[in-house]
């Protein structure tokens, strides 16, 4: 009887090559991680106030304005409590006043008409504290606001 | 006389030949197949990787998703307002109406077409009942609040309105 001719190259199976499943989870991870980051910056920790109702159509150029609860300790040098009980802040930037929210707005309306200014302000805050920051995007020459709220089914 | 003078010499041919022979013949069972695999073993990893991935995933559906109203900024805070987007001169000015909220006993009030200084609740079931159509989308609304007014109250009259099918809604703000 002829015994069967095997090769190095046939081993049978050997179980499944995990690399490329790795590769994949890795960069899916890292993507996560990203835009996880990248939500949390633009979110500030705002809590929104909850609407069953709005509009979901994206905006290519946004100007987001996080209006927060300002923190306990107080605010930091150099910026004023203009906006009050609250912090406002642009990519996790505060605006120090309402000068340099004007000058925000209008530096984003200048680049691009189209640009839209959003905010994000806290559920619990008091309309006092959002009412100088639609002021000055008013000034800054912003006709329309988009108010962002969590969307409730 | 020693072994290996007793048998022929062996060439390198016929060396090579033997060799390749008796590899022929490997040992195939689990336990080898797996000794040739060398380096670290991954499963643990990809297990962990796994799992974080998931709870990423889970925890990115977990926040709401978000969604917003739009509102204009009248002209007494800098923004031009509806009038200025009126092309035709002859064209009769929108139904303005106006929702003032104010606080009062540590209550929000409401002022809106009849109900004068009434529960928020109320004013929120009169917008949603107004009758939806064309006309009703042509109205402008103006919503002024004082500043104790929560904001969350604002947004909820705000939404009552986008309910209601209105959409030039504007937020009153002082100089």
């Amino acid at each position: 009887m002829r015994l069967r001719r095997t090769s190095a190259k046939s081993h049978g199976f050997e179980g499944i090559n995990a690399t490329p499943l790795i590769d994949v989870v890795m960069c899916l991870i890292i993507f996560f991680l990203l835009v996880g980051k990248l939500a949390v910056d633009q979110g500030g920790g705002v809590l929104l106030p909850r609407s069953g109702a709005g509009k979901t159509d994206a905006a290519e150029n946004m100007l987001t304005v996080n209006i927060a609860i300002a923190p306990e300790t107080g605010l930091p040098a150099g910026v004023e409590a203009w906006a009050p009980g609250a912090t406002a802040s642009v990519l996790g930037q505060l605006v120090p006043n309402p000068g340099a929210m004007e000058a925000l707005v209008r530096e984003k309306l200048l680049s691009d008409a189209k640009a839209v200014v959003q905010i994000r302000a806290h559920r619990d805050l008091p309309f006092a504290a959002v009412e100088p920051v639609i002021r000055a995007c008013g000034r800054g020459g912003a006709t329309t606001i988009r108010l962002v709220t969590e969307k409730v089914e | 006389m020693t072994r290996a003078a007793a048998q022929p010499r062996e060439t390198s041919t016929r060396r090579e030949r033997r060799r390749r022979r008796a590899g022929r013949f490997e040992r195939r069972d689990a336990l080898h197949g797996y000794s040739l695999h060398f380096g670290p073993n991954m499963t643990p990893m990809v297990d962990v990787v796994m799992v974080i991935l998931i709870f990423f995933m889970a925890s990115a559906a977990f926040f709401g998703s978000e969604w917003f109203l739009r509102a204009a900024i009248p002209p007494e805070a800098g923004g031009r307002g509806a009038a200025a987007a009126r092309r035709d001169p002859l064209e009769l000015p929108p139904m303005r109406l106006t929702v003032s909220l104010d606080v009062s006993d540590g209550r929000v009030i409401a002022t809106f077409i009849e109900i004068n200084k009434g529960g928020l609740d109320e004013v929120v079931k009169r917008i949603e009942a107004m009758p939806p159509g064309p006309e009703t989308e042509k109205i402008e609304v103006l919503v002024r609040a004082t500043g104790p007014v929560p904001y969350r109250d604002v947004i909820r009259v705000h939404e009552a309105l986008e309910r209601a099918g209105i959409k030039k809604v504007g937020l009153g703000v002082g100089r």
